[in-house]
């Protein structure tokens, strides 16, 4: 709300005092006003009421009145609430208000809440422990992570399952072991969290421990694995995501050429060429996408022999990549793209050669002038001058005729440019 | 996504239910004539056929008034409940014709308890002056469940003016008027009422009313 404000005064304060301004700083001002209004409206709740909800929650020999206080005071969010909905969901005789009061504290998200919420995590009733570890989720402390870390050894696989949750929102290194040990739970629902948790946290310490998870034999745990190798980004985990890159499922493959683009570590080079000859579509395509993303001149020939992929998806991903690699002449396949029935894969191949400049592009080059798509011919006239050729010199002299203003305007600029 | 799915086809399931209940030998020429019929008369044909509703389907029947079912939900309704299906229709859309509250105030001492609950819910959609005052009316000299709707029906209106009106009835003599109010104020979530809900909350000797004014006081903040 206060980040609101500021913002609102910025918009306003340089604006002119022209007449027709005037209706929108009138909108602005009121905009600001209610945005202070609604912000001290927030802040001050009355506190011969919260007395009152607080004795009510405390001693009203009603268990559906504490209960409706307890709810109230959740709603109200005032963190001077705390110890009594601490000392409610400590000692009340029924078991509805102290459900009540530890969701209240997980709406309050004061970190005070936690030294109140951690001792119910032992309580027997399957139902409080839930909604304790879910209050501690929401208050986002790493005060809380202790706490939350306990709760793993919880016999109720949904108690863990949050509990894990909420270390991954968390986001704190301080989790990392329990939520590796977590990795290994006997539950597939608890390891695939475990591993998303660890993604969120991105911390280098647990590579090794994932990478193991690897061969884990339910897929939608290691499609999350690999997922987090991928977040984490770190290289000492190619070697394990090369293995996934032959992996019996088509989405843990998938998943794999895309971490390995995200490392973008060039040990990978070797295992995506590979998996450019992968039997499904989509895998060959990511592989394509990660070698553009780590642009080792290494994989130019692979990539040039992916331009002949039966898949439209894969050859416009092969020629973009061909396009991020740092080459020094066209392999012969970018030019034959130049003249592809696709016209994406036309566009990216030329703009591929513009970044090669290689003479022998010139007559496939001068080709495309004749193109029915007019950004083509674009792309074309900006290649041909990035390439010193005589060749190149006298097309650029006839696409001053093009129809297209914008191409005559680039091939006059090339010119101006070059020669 | 699948459950939104299972939610449209149990609202559908409930609608042709409720349609098939209500109906009860309406006919197509019926439903022309009503189209050209004033809102009153419709007011009352709603009335009508909320007389003798079971509880589950009045409650269904105050849902569609409250539209919680969203819009387009009539559209499932079969062909044969023409009328019923127009009559909520119109309950749900038409919320600003004040020549319905002479009927509708009256249908909120009506004898089946059904018509009273949809006579008031109506009411208190009504944005007009006039079914404020109607309902502030009935919060004043009705009788015990009157008193009641119209507190309800003053929830639903929304309306600061009302707040006054419902902190004097704080202190009614019946505790399920008292209760009704407390929910009130909780809507309305007018701060001159937290002093009022407060004390309700600390000395109503009835634990329903202690129960709305601590809901009242955390929807007021």
């Amino acid at each position: 709300m206060r980040t609101l404000v500021i913002t609102a005064f910025a918009i306003v304060a340089p604006m002119p005092v022209g007449l027709s301004q005037q209706p929108l700083v009138a909108v602005s001002r009121d905009l600001i006003s209610t945005a202070i209004h609604s912000e001290i409206a927030s802040q001050a709740v009355d506190s011969a009421a919260l007395a009152a909800l607080m004795d009510a929650l405390l001693e009203d020999e009603d268990p559906e009145v504490r209960r409706a206080a307890a709810r109230a005071l959740g709603e109200l969010e005032d963190a001077r609430a705390v110890p009594a909905l601490g000392a409610a969901l400590q000692r009340d005789s029924e078991q509805r208000v102290r459900l009540t009061a530890a969701w209240a504290l997980g709406e309050i998200e004061s970190p005070r809440a936690v030294e109140y919420l951690t001792p119910a995590l032992d309580d027997d009733d399957v139902q409080l422990r839930r909604r304790v570890v879910w209050a501690l989720g929401q208050i986002e402390d790493s005060r809380a992570v202790e706490s939350l870390a306990r709760a793993l050894d919880d016999r109720d696989a949904e108690v863990r399952r949050t509990a894990i949750h909420a270390l991954g929102e968390i986001e704190s290194a301080n989790a990392v072991d329990p939520l590796l040990e977590a990795l290994r739970d006997a539950d597939p629902q608890i390891r695939e969290t475990a591993a998303w948790a660890l993604g969120e946290i991105e911390s280098s310490r647990a590579v090794p421990g994932l990478v193991d998870a690897l061969d884990d034999r339910d897929t939608d745990v290691r499609l999350m694995v690999v997922w987090a190798l991928g977040e984490i980004e770190s290289g000492s985990a190619v070697a394990g995501l090369a293995n996934a890159l032959k992996d019996a499922e088509t989405t843990v493959r998938r998943k794999a050429a895309w971490a390995l683009g995200e490392i973008e570590h060039s040990s990978a080079v070797e295992p995506l060429m590979e998996a450019l000859r992968d039997e499904n579509a989509t895998v060959r395509e990511m592989a394509a996408w990660a070698l553009g993303e780590i642009e080792h001149p290494r994989a130019a020939d692979a990539l040039a022999g992916a331009l002949a992929d039966g898949d439209l998806r894969v050859r416009r991903k092969a020629v973009w990549a061909l396009g991020e690699i740092d080459l020094r002449s066209a392999p012969p396949a970018l030019i034959e793209a130049l003249a592809d029935d696709d016209l994406v894969v036309r566009r990216a191949a030329a703009h591929a050669v513009g970044e090669i400049a290689d003479p022998t592009a010139v007559p496939r080059l001068a080709a495309l002038l004749s193109d029915d798509d007019s950004q083509i011919r674009r792309i074309a006239v900006n290649a041909l001058a990035e390439i010193h050729d005589p060749g190149a010199y006298e097309v650029l002299v006839a696409a001053l005729k093009d129809e297209d203003p914008v191409v005559r305007r680039a091939a006059a600029r090339a010119l101006g440019r070059r020669y | 996504m699948r459950g939104d799915l299972v939610a449209v086809k149990i609202a559908a399931a409930y609608a042709a239910l409720l349609a098939a209940v209500l109906l009860g030998g309406a006919t197509t020429a019926g439903a022309q004539a009503l189209r050209s019929a004033a809102d009153s008369d419709y007011a009352a044909r709603v009335i009508e056929h909320a007389r003798g509703t079971n509880a589950f389907m009045c409650e269904l029947a105050l849902r569609s008034i409250d539209n919680r079912f969203g819009a387009g939900y009539w559209i499932h309704v079969p062909d044969a409940a023409t009328e019923q299906r127009e009559l909520f229709e119109w309950a749900t859309y038409q919320t600003e014709s004040a020549d319905a509250v002479p009927v509708l105030s009256d249908a909120l001492s009506d004898r089946d308890p059904c018509a009273r609950r949809v006579a008031a819910r109506l009411l208190g959609h009504i944005k007009h002056p006039r079914a404020l005052a109607a309902l502030l009316d009935r919060l004043r000299s009705g009788d015990d469940q009157t008193r009641q709707l119209a507190a309800i029906g003053l929830g639903h209106q929304d309306d600061r003016n009302a707040v006054g009106a419902l902190l004097r009835a704080l202190t009614d003599r019946a505790a399920t008027v008292r209760a009704a109010v407390a929910w009130a104020l909780g809507e309305i979530e007018d701060r001159s009422a937290i002093e009022g809900l407060t004390r309700a909350l600390k000395e109503d000797p009835d634990p329903t009313v202690r129960r709305q004014a601590a809901r009242a006081l955390g929807q007021i903040s």
